[in-house]
């Protein structure tokens, strides 16, 4: 392919490219006129899709973004893209409101004497820098680069520009840098990389600690592969944890272990499996460094029953493709690294190396350090051996933990330089502040995992005057007249595609957003050696009572995504907590301390206490508490000095009553179903309920009657269906205070049903789109009606807000705007052209995205044809990352919404009322 | 467009403007007339009064419907009809339309001739007063018509679809016009018996006095809310800043009117008749004006006329290419050539078919000449260069050919 | 006293309407329906003359919702050469060489919540004049249709598009 050619296809819609003539200013009333037309293809008022991928988490999940109007509006996951396939987690939903976020840097900014930040050009800045960096390397102090994981062009880059400019790159920061698990198979296999895990090839899962459906590595896409697992027949998840995550919730059986045991448990499994002679033997010098946990004593470490551990390591010898998983909270522990080695003797042993678990697929870790790092970063700071730093897309000053004191040693730096986007507390403490773009605004690739290349690309120009990471390394370059190679990073990252990639994959790469690359296979041989000198002191003593787990969190990662107000807004699923903080705990621990939700307590450790309400949490182990990791920076936690992974489980935590309530806002109404079937028990299959007479008269559909099914078996309560709802439907965020008054806003909502055992159910709730609708007829302005394709139709022109409709709801799915709804500019850019705005005074709800079958309805009348089965996907079936919510046409009877809601596990919620939802739930088993 | 040639259309549109305040007037006092004529009858009959029966003949006899009054008046409405069927053309103006508005005037108009005559000959008031509330009532049916017709002249956008739904026909706008209409016609009769009182016989003049200035308090005490009422209801293409103004001036001109009129009645005084005649006669022509004025609005250049819009569009519905077949050369030359140029016809360029020959058989020449365009006649502005691409060109140079071959 | 008060009601009185029938004129004189423009754009010329096709310059009108307007290149295709001497054309080059996206007024609005697609319209067979008159014959472009509701659900009804709510509101 010529060069001039492929330009031209990857700039082909680029975000910039189709502002000609598109856009238009409505509110002003003027049309305009630009001064070329837009590219063939592109038409005004028709949203443009362009590939890109998201930069809100390492994953790398592949983005389709929705232009309208120049603006990026939302965000779909890319169907076919390797990491994830078409689903999106609420944090990649809620990625646009980091690039719309009110507190973006808007220009650099430079800290003077008083302390306060004063405003300069990119110019006055990279002089700056360029100054410093000369300055101090004549001062013989050393300038370093602390960055955010980075992969693909841009390491490359970084690397150029560390080495043509003296500059020290450290290991990369990521606070889930899964370095015990990396340093394990360092020491096993000698690759100290994160595999590719399979679970899409396994007909049974162990999952130890490793949070699969929240933040470990990849949870979008281990979801989709959770999601073709489960439809194997017999596909087995067991999961063992001390807490309670998501993950656990929606395995097969959740094992509690106690705190600290995953070593034991996997001793055990290990010397029972190799006793039983079935599988691979392990070496000899390695039998003789395991620990001896027996059946009995591996019980009491774990406290599992024995008999549960003789079936476990059963069920492990009889599995055909077992896959073992172990991280997260496994590995964030004292004895973290031993547990990670065990593991991987264990994955060595039953034969995963290579299979299920894929080297030659590696995550793309390399580069990313542990917490050792940092310290030892500390340490160069406090002997004021540190000129320029340099810190680009990472927080370590908010994420590190305290102990470290990185805020007060980083005053020690000859100029700290930060290159972030918001302007918060952490960026305060730098002295020179550099905005960076947002990844929808800048050019990249990413290369999330090897074999894979994701290409980013501007879906709009800059909001603000910012740089993307890669165009100021090269400014920087070319300033300190080193070579530079290219006039523009988007040039550097051309000419870097073009040499490495042929005609088809450009091409194919141009299009698609997306590549998958052939790997080489990575020769793996088990070092026993060197393994069998690391296993000491895997055992741990029960854990004294009150362990507290600091549990990642599926809202804010590690803590970065806190920052979107839509993350707030959106409940955490297990709690359905949205607004603050809070400390979960089990019902029997607190019945015993008579404590309720929302009592004040105080937990201490060590020398750190904080003050939080209580949250019960069914399930969990009564001797645990469990607040979110994005208290981390408070906490003083140890980091483990072998792996160097941050220890998230405290012992001896001591808990303290202080007698006041605090507010805490608690979405749901109660964590019980109170016995009314709203998830029904597999063990009433047969009981169907009675058929209602009917008092109303029954609507004629002609062509379309739009229903929804909903698989219970796949949907995981990840709630990113309710974020994409959000943002497709311009949902407002109404924050705490409405909260607090039970005023959510949310057109979808996650419901977790707890039953005596703990184990949770999850219930997406929208509006039913009844075919007897009870909000319609109390409507004394006819603005609730029922259209002739079943939708239950809400019209904000005619709603005079007399709230009857919501009273009148058994789902309790309408939501009431109690004020006029507040866009913080440049927030509105983010609304969605396709739908009003609602007013204050006004009830609104689900729509089954009308916007879009609109939009197929349009496409289907140019093609003369009926809207097809799939073309219509709302936002919430398109987000979520099972496809557990599937849309279509009831009366079409080759579509899959017939034959799902005529399947046998088909039921509705409170179909005994006769309200005939036209949303069906598809019951597990 | 209309039947008017256009270089007359203005001073028609003034006739036609002025035909209607005529009418207007005419209309208000006859009807203003005929109502406190009945209403006195009516009272005469109660109280067994021969003072308000004389009253009442009196009224009668100056009704602007008789002898030679009643044809001229049915004469001015039919003429009004005929000059905005000319002008407007609008479909609901139809014989049977036209028939029954005529037909209706006509008996109204029989009906109050026969109620004068019979007044004057009866001794009891029951037989004039029953044909005499016949008359008024259809007198009253025409001007609803009337009102309805004028609304709906301001509204050609619903024209279309009155086969569809004749409801289209009625509007609010018309209740409005109907409104406006009785706050002018009491003050109006009410001036007209004042200034009339002092050729009756002596003994009535006091009464007709009284009886004129309490007719006209209430009505203009309507005029605000009729005038608003209208204003509001106006349809969005027929509202003018001006319009308003007008009706502002109307309400300004009958304030001291009205504050006038409600002051002699409190005070028992009598109030000159003339001036406020032509007081009265001031504020019909503000408000009249006003609405031709909305009327202009809505019918100046290039509002199309009902038949030209969407029934005929729908019916050529097939006729629409969703994607037609044609070449590349057809696209090119419908996208950058027929700004300026036809085949037949000389427009910015000129005809295609004369300077084409010249490029028999030399495509090259052609294809030279699009790349490149050189000023060759005189007469027509230089040809810009399209900036096209070379295989756009041969296609364009290939299309042109072969059309001049086929012609 | 009763006399004064007399005075006041009916001045009052009066004096609302007055007031309000005043600031409806007002409020319409914001050249709402014929809005002045940049530049003096005569459709007399273009759309008469010229019998130039719609669609010559709103060029999306068959394939998008939105009609569109003529970028200035396309403008300038003709009249780099064409009445360059005339002072609007100045006008216009002088935009055009400043680089400078031109902002035209908007004659037909439609509320915030209404969709609206030309596309449908014009495929349905409504020809242009059915909504924006014959612009033929207007020097300025103004608004000659209500747009109000009612009448965009008469001609639906007329010809049998569909009435459902969720059709035209968002």
């Amino acid at each position: 392919m010529e060069r001039r050619d492929f330009l031209q296809l990857l700039g082909l819609f680029s975000g910039a490219a189709m502002l000609p003539g598109c856009s238009e200013n409505r509110s002003a009333g003027k049309l305009v006129s630009y001064l070329v037309p837009p590219d063939e293809g592109v038409l005004p008022g028709a949203a443009l899709y362009l590939p890109s991928t998201c930069g809100e988490c390492p994953a790398g999940c592949g983005l389709t973004v929705r232009v309208s109007e120049g603006r990026a509006v939302k965000l779909e996951g890319r169907a076919g893209h390797p990491v994830n396939d078409g689903g999106l987690c609420m944090r990649g939903q809620a990625a646009l409101w980091r690039l719309y976020h009110p507190e973006r840097l808007r220009n650099p900014l430079r800290r003077d004497g008083a302390g306060q930040f004063q405003p300069l050009s990119w110019d006055e800045a990279l002089t700056l820098v360029v100054e410093e960096l000369e300055q101090a390397r004549q001062e013989g102090r050393a300038n370093l680069l602390l960055s955010g994981r980075t992969t693909g062009t841009l390491t490359e880059l970084q690397q150029h520009f560390c080495r043509q400019l003296g500059v020290e790159p450290l290991p990369q920061f990521e606070i889930f840098s899964h370095a015990a698990l990396r340093k394990a198979y360092g020491i096993l296999f000698g690759q100290a990389e994160l595999p590719h895990y399979r679970i899409d090839q396994a007909d049974l899962l162990l999952s130890i600690g490793a949070d699969l459906l929240e933040t470990f590595v990849s949870p979008v896409g281990y979801a989709r592969q959770f999601s073709r697992a489960i439809k194997q027949d017999g596909f087995q998840w067991l999961h063992a944890e001390p807490h309670y995550s998501l993950t656990g919730a929606n395995a097969t059986e959740r094992l509690v272990l106690n705190p600290g045991s995953e070593a034991a448990l996997l001793s055990f499994l290990l010397l029972r499996i190799e006793s039983s002679g079935q599988e691979g033997r392990l070496p000899r010098q390695l039998l003789r460094a395991l620990p001896a946990v027996s059946a009995g004593q591996a019980a009491r470490l774990t406290g599992l029953a024995e008999e549960r551990l003789e079936r476990l390591a059963k069920q492990l010898l009889l599995a055909e493709r077992p896959l073992l998983i172990a991280g997260g909270i496994a590995t964030g522990q004292p004895n973290g690294l031993q547990t990670a080695l065990l593991a991987g003797l264990l994955q060595q042993q039953l034969g995963m190396i290579g299979s299920r678990i894929e080297f030659a697929r590696a995550e793309n870790y390399a580069a990313v350090g542990s917490l050792h790092d940092l310290q030892r970063l500390a340490e160069r700071l406090e002997q004021d051996r540190v000129g320029v730093l340099l810190v680009c897309a990472a927080d370590p000053l908010a994420r590190a933990p305290a102990a470290l004191d990185l805020p007060g040693k980083f005053k020690r730096a000859g100029l700290r330089v930060g290159l972030c986007d918001l302007f918060d507390d952490s960026a305060r403490q730098f002295d020179l502040l550099l905005p960076l773009s947002h990844p929808l605004e800048s050019w990249g690739d990413a290369v999330p995992r090897k074999g894979v290349l994701s290409l980013l690309k501007p879906a709009l120009d800059p909001l603000h005057d910012s740089r993307s990471a890669g165009e100021v390394w090269l400014e920087l370059l070319r300033r300190s007249a080193k070579p530079a190679e290219s006039a523009s990073y988007q040039e550097y990252l051309f000419d870097v595609w073009h040499r490495r990639l042929d005609e088809r994959q450009l091409q194919q790469f141009a299009e698609q957003g997306y590549l998958s690359l052939p790997v080489a296979a990575v020769p793996l041989r088990l070092q026993a050696e060197r393994a069998a000198g690391q296993l000491a002191g895997a055992e741990t003593a029960v854990a004294a009572p009150w362990s507290l787990v600091l549990a990642p969190s599926i809202r804010s990662f590690d803590g970065r995504s806190g920052s979107l107000p839509l993350l707030s807004e959106l409940p955490d699923p297990l709690s359905t907590v949205s607004y603050g903080r809070w400390l979960a705990m089990a019902p029997a621990a607190a019945q015993a301390l008579q404590l309720e939700d929302r009592d004040l307590v105080r937990v201490a450790a060590g020398d750190w206490s904080a003050d939080l309400p209580v949250r019960l949490q069914p399930g969990l182990a009564a001797s645990v508490l469990m607040i979110q990791g994005d208290l981390l920076p408070e906490a003083s936690l140890p980091i483990d000095p072998r792996s160097g992974e941050l220890v998230r489980v405290l012992d001896g935590v001591r808990l303290e009553k202080l007698g006041s309530a605090a507010q805490l806002a608690i979405l749901a109404g109660s964590s019980s179903q109170h016995g009314r079937g709203l998830i029904p028990d597999p063990a009433h299959h047969a009981e169907i309920p009675p058929e209602q007479s009917r008092f109303y008269r029954a609507h004629p559909h002609k062509e379309y009657r739009w229903a929804m099914t909903v698989d219970l078996e796949l949907c995981i309560g990840c709630a990113a269906c309710a974020a994409a709802c959000y943002v497709e439907n311009n949902v407002p965020v109404v924050g705490r205070r409405d909260h607090l008054r039970g005023r959510e806003m949310s057109w979808l909502r996650i419901e977790p049903f707890y039953d005596q055992a703990g184990r949770a159910g999850f219930l997406p709730m929208l509006c039913q789109h009844c075919h007897n609708a009870p909000c319609e007829p109390v409507c004394p302005v006819y603005a609730a009606y029922h259209n002739p394709e079943g939708l239950n139709v809400q019209v904000y022109q005619r709603c005079v807000g007399t709230r009857y409709c919501s009273n009148n709801c058994p789902y309790k799915v309408r939501r009431f705007n109690w004020w006029q709804p507040q866009w913080q500019a440049p927030l509105e850019q983010m609304r969605n052209p396709d739908l009003a705005a609602r007013d204050r005074g006004v009830m609104e709800k689900c729509t089954f995205c009308v916007q879009r079958i609109r939009r197929a309805r349009d496409r289907a009348r140019d093609e003369e044809r009926p809207i097809r089965d799939g073309e219509v996907v709302t936002a919430c079936g398109q987000s979520c990352p099972t496809g557990a919510i599937r849309f279509g046409n009831l009366l079409d009877e080759q579509s899959a919404v017939y034959r799902l809601a005529r399947s046998e596990r088909a039921y509705r919620v409170f179909a005994e009322l006769g309200t005939e939802p036209s949303v069906y739930y598809l019951r597990k088993g | 467009m209309p039947v008017v040639p256009a270089a007359y259309l203005p001073l028609f549109t003034i006739l036609l403007g002025a035909g209607q305040l005529l009418q207007l007037l005419w209309t208000a006092a006859l009807v203003g007339g005929m109502l406190f004529s009945l209403v006195v009858l009516l009272q005469a009959q109660r109280h067994r009064d021969p003072l308000r029966m004389g009253c009442a003949r009196e009224l009668s006899r100056r009704l602007p419907a008789n002898g030679l009054f009643g044809p001229l008046y049915w004469l001015l409405a039919a003429v009004n009809l005929a000059a905005v069927y000319s002008r407007y053309r609008p479909p609901f103006l139809t014989p049977p339309f036209l028939g029954s508005a005529l037909v209706l005037l006509a008996g109204a108009l029989t009906l109050l001739f026969f109620y004068r005559r019979l007044l004057h000959r009866q001794r009891s008031a029951g037989i004039p007063l029953l044909v005499g509330t016949a008359g008024l009532l259809l007198l009253l049916g025409t001007l609803v018509l009337f009102a309805c017709g004028g609304a709906a002249l301001l509204n050609p956008e619903y024209w279309p679809h009155l086969d569809y739904n004749p409801l289209h026909f009625l509007s609010w706008n018309a209740l409005a016009r109907l409104l406006l209409f009785l706050a002018l016609a009491l003050p109006l009769s009410g001036a007209a018996l004042l200034s009339g009182s002092q050729s009756a016989p002596p003994d009535l003049q006091p009464y007709l006095v009284r009886r004129g200035m309490l007719l006209a308090v209430p009505g203009l005490l309507l005029l605000p809310p009729g005038v608003l009422f209208v204003l509001v209801t106006l349809p969005v293409i027929a509202r003018t800043p001006l319009g308003a103004l007008l009706s502002a001036a109307a309400l300004l001109v009958a304030l001291p009117l009205c504050l006038q009129l409600c002051h002699r009645l409190r005070e028992g005084r009598d109030l000159a008749g003339r001036p406020l005649l032509a007081a009265v006669t001031l504020i019909v022509l503000l408000v009249g004006l006003g609405d031709v004025l909305s009327r202009e609005q809505v019918w100046a250049d290039g509002t199309v006329l009902a038949r030209q819009t969407v029934s005929a569009g729908a019916e050529q519905q097939p006729a629409v290419p969703v994607a037609q077949p044609v070449g590349p050369g057809a696209q090119l030359f419908r996208a950058h050539c027929a700004v300026c140029h036809r085949f037949d016809k000389r427009l910015v360029g000129p005809p295609l078919l004369e300077v084409l020959p010249r490029y028999r058989g030399r495509s090259d020449a052609l294809q030279q000449f699009i790349r490149q365009p050189v000023k060759r006649d005189p007469d027509y502005p230089a040809m810009p260069a399209l900036e096209l691409r070379q295989e756009e060109i041969a296609a364009l140079a290939a299309y042109l050919l072969d059309r001049l071959e086929q012609h | 006293m009763a006399r004064l008060l007399l005075n006041l009601g009916i001045i009052g009185y009066f004096g609302l309407f007055l007031l309000a029938a005043v600031a409806l004129g007002g409020y319409w004189t914001g050249d709402r329906q014929q809005p002045q423009q940049p530049i003096a754009f005569p459709h007399t010329v273009h759309a008469g003359t010229l019998q130039l096709a719609c669609e010559f310059c709103h060029r999306y009108a068959k394939q998008s919702r939105r009609a569109g307007v003529p970028s200035l290149t396309r403008c300038m295709s003709c009249h780099q050469t064409l009445a360059a001497e005339r002072e609007e054309i100045k006008k216009l080059t002088r935009i055009f060489e400043a680089g400078q996206p031109l902002h035209w007024n908007r004659v037909y609005r439609l509320p915030d919540f209404i969709y609206f697609s030309h596309k449908r319209h014009v495929r349905g067979g409504v020809p242009c004049a059915a909504c924006h008159g014959d612009v033929a014959r207007m020097k300025t472009v103004r608004q000659v249709r209500s747009l109000e509701m009612g009448w965009c659900l008469a001609c639906h009804r007329d010809l049998g598009a569909p009435t459902d709510c969720t059709t035209c509101h968002n």
